[in-house]
């Protein structure tokens, strides 16, 4: 992607800069507010199609330069990086070490760090060891007017001023731009074990999850799958209408007690064990589960974060189905079950579904899941019905104070103006 | 500015409106109770304490506040030892004891509902019969509040393995120092938009007052193994600690206790500690039952590395609950070996335990103060404790610098001025020990976009030049 001049939702960036250092962030981004550039901050370009079309791109700010291990204590468990660097160059230093960092977002090898914490990407492992928010600990930021600061430090506990490293999580690059991130990190689990359960129905599937957690178990990973995603997944046939990915990591004897419970226990959830996978199998088959979601299957594509609580997760995902039957579209959910986050992924034949039935839609399941106290993010959909929505769909009372925030940081409105909730 | 008048009776009178005679104080006596919170060496009486009962009341009681531009101060236990629930410019104390209900548990979702006011060990006591608690544990939490720990982003011994209260919050409804009311999050996963929880938990009731939580709720592990482990000294323990961690080992808590801890809460709960020792770790593994006896050995196996003079498991929960007692009420026993005693809270990143608390250690000595301490050696938190005598001749001032000295070594080493006490009125004028002007400046933005009135708690946290009370 280095070299080629970006478009972001069909906005051209007119300029880019790729600074080398910190200090060269704080001089390119006070040169551009100084001259009142919008500015967007730009890492590995995974999620460029996350938020609303951005009102202006002149200058397009790439942290692809700052991406060294700057500090890695392993009896501390604590690492700083540099914003550029991807996730899985991190993950390879900390495997050195038998650690790794809890995340596990699509494109490990192009999601850099900054990117991760800017749009607060999860996985699957997020039900055992949270967000990026559960780990961030300490960050070093630039401004809109090119001010450096810092929050937290690399300690797990810390109570020293106000949380600032969770307002940065999360904010999409509108409150500036990182430089170096601090996580806290986690020893890798001794083995790992993948089973995969069928189930007849979501709420079948769902139910086991109770009964999982009620009998003991304490998954890494609780993830739903219905058969066409499993499917793309596997690109096997599957035979099932839904499948329950359960992955356990511990002492190998934790992991084999796990998994010898759990085939006990699934025939009372009128579950099935497909297959049981290894350690080393595991690792290989999340390596490409996690990117699944985002993985394109040719033709144009909708994909949907629906967010619920666990009783109305059921009624969600049978309005998902429905909703795929009629824009006749390849419908793929993958549920984190534990968490009760759907992804929808609809795909069907390049512009064959008019703009305002996707509208309609999207409006329809939201209402539904707004109703029942959740949200819909749309990640991905087509640039023309994108232009008439706010992908965000949040409405708030709370939006007023995020507006103020954004306010006090960047009094201009230059990072990546408009793409953020409400406008911000 | 200097400081507002105290409260016209007009002013108590449209406050009595709200929540009634009974749950309004303004006798200067029953103010007294209010004057500090659980650290005593700040101190200043509000003009007025009103215990609203209900979301509405405390947004009505801001209201009034800000129609007379008077300062607010929430307050929960009271048990903070940061003086962050002290009025320090007067005005209005908010005490949230009367908002005590758990409304909701929800164990399909591991949510629990609940007002500020309900006690941190309350909540877990109602879920356990099911299968669940919350997991933070200050030492407080059989006295101090949600709200509190909301405020302060509590900590515990277990929150080496389970993380700090901020990690156990899904959504809050606040009354914002505007007198608005606001959800912040959602109970759904990933709200849109910026954490505004994770902003508002540990900000010291500086930006509005909580009044409902929703919290995480975990499922209590299926087994538990505690481990005491005692050392020659002080460094070799904290060694130990470190290797521990090194290895990979996650222990749901890992304490420490010095000689003259041991000593004091040995004679004041009879737990059958070691007194003969220079230190003691108290360890604490949970999990799968298949899964801890190997880590346990692993953990028996450093300790005797490191020159473990004696190693004991806790056969029984009983055993276990011994131990426990010795260390939740270890503060509480400090009162025999002195007059006067000032608790300090310090972090150092875990992999220079020793070399800190060495230098901690020789500075006191140095300036002829004695110290027994307490540790949540596995987060690096230390609580040196300082034992003195007020009356004595020029002691406030060679306490305060020795706190000062204190937190330069843990600067100098990495650390921080707060592992889970808080800012408060104590520390806001050391904040610059650590952070650049820039640094506070961002966090005096987030202050203004939630209070730029300053009515909120004012005072606390960044230090008094920011605040229009200077």
């Amino acid at each position: 992607m280095a070299g080629t001049i970006l478009e972001i939702d069909g906005v051209r960036v007119e300029r880019e800069e790729t600074p080398a250092s910190a200090a060269e962030l704080a001089q390119v981004m006070k040169a551009a507010h100084d001259a009142g550039l919008s500015m967007i901050g730009v890492g590995g370009g995974t999620k460029l199609h996350l938020g609303n079309p951005p009102r202006s791109a002149q200058l397009a700010v790439r942290t692809g330069r700052l991406r060294g291990v700057v500090e890695y204590e392993p009896d501390n468990l604590t690492v700083s990086v540099g914003a550029g660097a991807t996730l899985q160059e991190l993950q390879e230093t900390l495997r050195t070490q038998n650690q790794f960092l809890p995340l596990d977002p699509p494109h490990p090898d192009r999601a850099t760090l900054g990117g991760l914490v800017a749009c607060n990407t999860s996985g699957p492992i997020r039900f055992r060891y949270g967000t990026v928010r559960d780990m961030l600990i300490g960050i070093k930021i630039v401004h809109a007017d090119g001010t450096q600061t810092k929050a937290g430090g690399k300690l797990v506990k810390n109570v020293t001023g106000y949380d600032m490293c969770k307002l940065y999580a999360g904010s999409l690059g509108t409150l500036g731009i990182f430089s170096e991130l601090t996580f806290k990190v986690q020893p890798r689990s001794e083995a790992i074990a993948t089973v995969m359960l069928a189930y007849s129905s979501f709420r079948a599937a769902l139910e086991a999850t109770q009964a999982i957690l009620r009998a003991d178990l304490t998954p890494d990973v609780m993830e739903a799958l219905n058969c066409s995603a499993f499917e793309m997944l596997t690109g096997d046939a599957c035979h099932t209408p839904w499948v329950l990915l359960l992955r356990f990591g511990e002492a190998d004897s934790a992991v084999r007690w796990q998994v010898d419970r759990l085939r006990e226990i699934t025939h009372t959830s009128g579950g099935t064990v497909l297959i049981a996978l290894g350690t080393r199998e595991s690792e290989e088959f999340w390596q490409e589960a996690v990117s699944a979601r985002e993985r394109s299957g040719g033709g144009e594509e909708l994909l949907l974060k629906c967010s619920v609580l666990y009783q109305s997760a059921p009624e969600t995902e049978r309005r998902m189905i429905e909703m795929g039957e009629r824009m006749q579209a390849r419908t793929l959910l993958f549920c984190h079950a534990g968490n009760c986050i759907i992804y929808g992924r609809y795909e069907w034949p390049d512009g064959s579904r008019a703009a305002d039935d996707l509208l309609r839609e999207i409006a329809a399941l939201r209402r539904h899941c707004t109703s029942v106290g959740g949200h819909v993010v749309v990640e991905k959909v087509r640039l023309e019905v994108k232009r008439s929505m706010d992908v965000w769909g949040y409405h708030a009372r709370a939006l007023e104070l995020m507006r103020g925030i954004k306010k006090q940081f960047d009094p201009k409105g230059l990072l990546n103006p408009g793409r953020f909730v409400g406008g911000i | 500015m200097t400081q507002e008048p105290p409260l016209k009776p007009q002013i108590l009178e449209e406050l009595r409106g709200i929540v009634g005679a009974e749950n309004v104080l303004a006798d200067p006596e029953e103010l007294l109770a209010y004057e500090c919170d659980g650290g005593t060496l700040h101190r200043h009486p509000p003009d007025a304490v009103v215990l609203p009962s209900s979301g509405e009341e405390v947004a009505r009681i801001i209201a009034v506040a800000c129609k007379y531009r008077i300062p607010f101060v929430p307050r929960g236990a009271g048990t903070g030892l940061s003086g962050g629930a002290l009025a320090r410019f007067g005005g209005i104390v908010l005490s949230l004891t009367r908002m005590k209900s758990i409304r909701e548990l929800d164990f399909e979702n591991r949510q629990a509902v609940v007002q500020p006011g309900v006690i941190n060990l309350e909540l877990s006591t109602a879920a356990s019969p099911s299968g669940y608690y919350f997991a933070p544990d200050p030492a407080s939490q059989m006295v101090s509040s949600i709200g509190g720990n909301l405020a302060e982003n509590a900590g515990g011994p277990h929150c080496f393995k389970y993380g700090t209260t901020t990690n156990h919050v899904v959504a809050l409804q606040v009354v914002l120092p505007s007198g608005e009311t606001v959800e912040l999050g959602s109970r759904a996963a990933d709200c849109p938009g910026y954490d505004l929880v994770g902003i508002f938990i540990g900000s010291e009731g500086t930006l509005g007052v909580a009044t409902r939580a929703v919290l995480k709720l975990s499922r209590l592990p299926q087994a538990t193994r505690t481990l005491l482990a005692a050392f020659e000294s002080l460094k070799d323990a904290c060694d130990a600690v470190s290797s521990i961690i090194a290895r990979g080992i996650i222990p749901a808590a890992l304490e420490m206790m010095d000689r003259r801890m041991i000593r004091a809460v040995e004679a004041a709960t009879q737990a059958g500690l070691p007194t003969d020792v220079d230190a003691v770790l108290i360890i604490e593994l949970d999990g799968l039952a298949a899964a801890l006896p190997l880590q346990a050995d692993r953990v028996a196996e450093t300790c005797l590395g490191y020159g473990c003079k004696e190693l004991r498991v806790a056969k029984s929960e009983e055993e276990r609950q011994a131990l426990w007692k010795g260390r939740k009420e270890a503060f509480g026993t400090t009162g025999r070996m002195t007059r006067d005693l000032y608790l300090h809270d310090a972090v150092a990143p875990r992999n220079r335990l020793s070399e800190v608390v060495t230098r901690i250690y020789e500075i006191a000595d140095r300036a002829g103060i004695r110290l027994a301490s307490l540790a949540h050696a596995g987060d690096g938190n230390l609580h040196p404790i300082l034992l003195f005598d007020i009356k004595k001749e020029g002691e406030e001032k060679r306490i305060l610098k020795l706190v000062r000295e204190m937190l330069q070594i843990c600067v100098e080493a990495g650390g921080t001025l707060s592992g889970e006490h808080g800012i408060g009125s104590e520390k806001n004028e050391y904040m610059d020990m650590l952070f650049s002007a820039e640094d506070l400046e961002a966090m005096q933005r987030v202050r203004m976009a939630f209070d730029p009135d300053e009515l909120c708690n004012p005072g606390k946290i960044l230090p008094l030049r920011f605040s229009r009370f200077h």
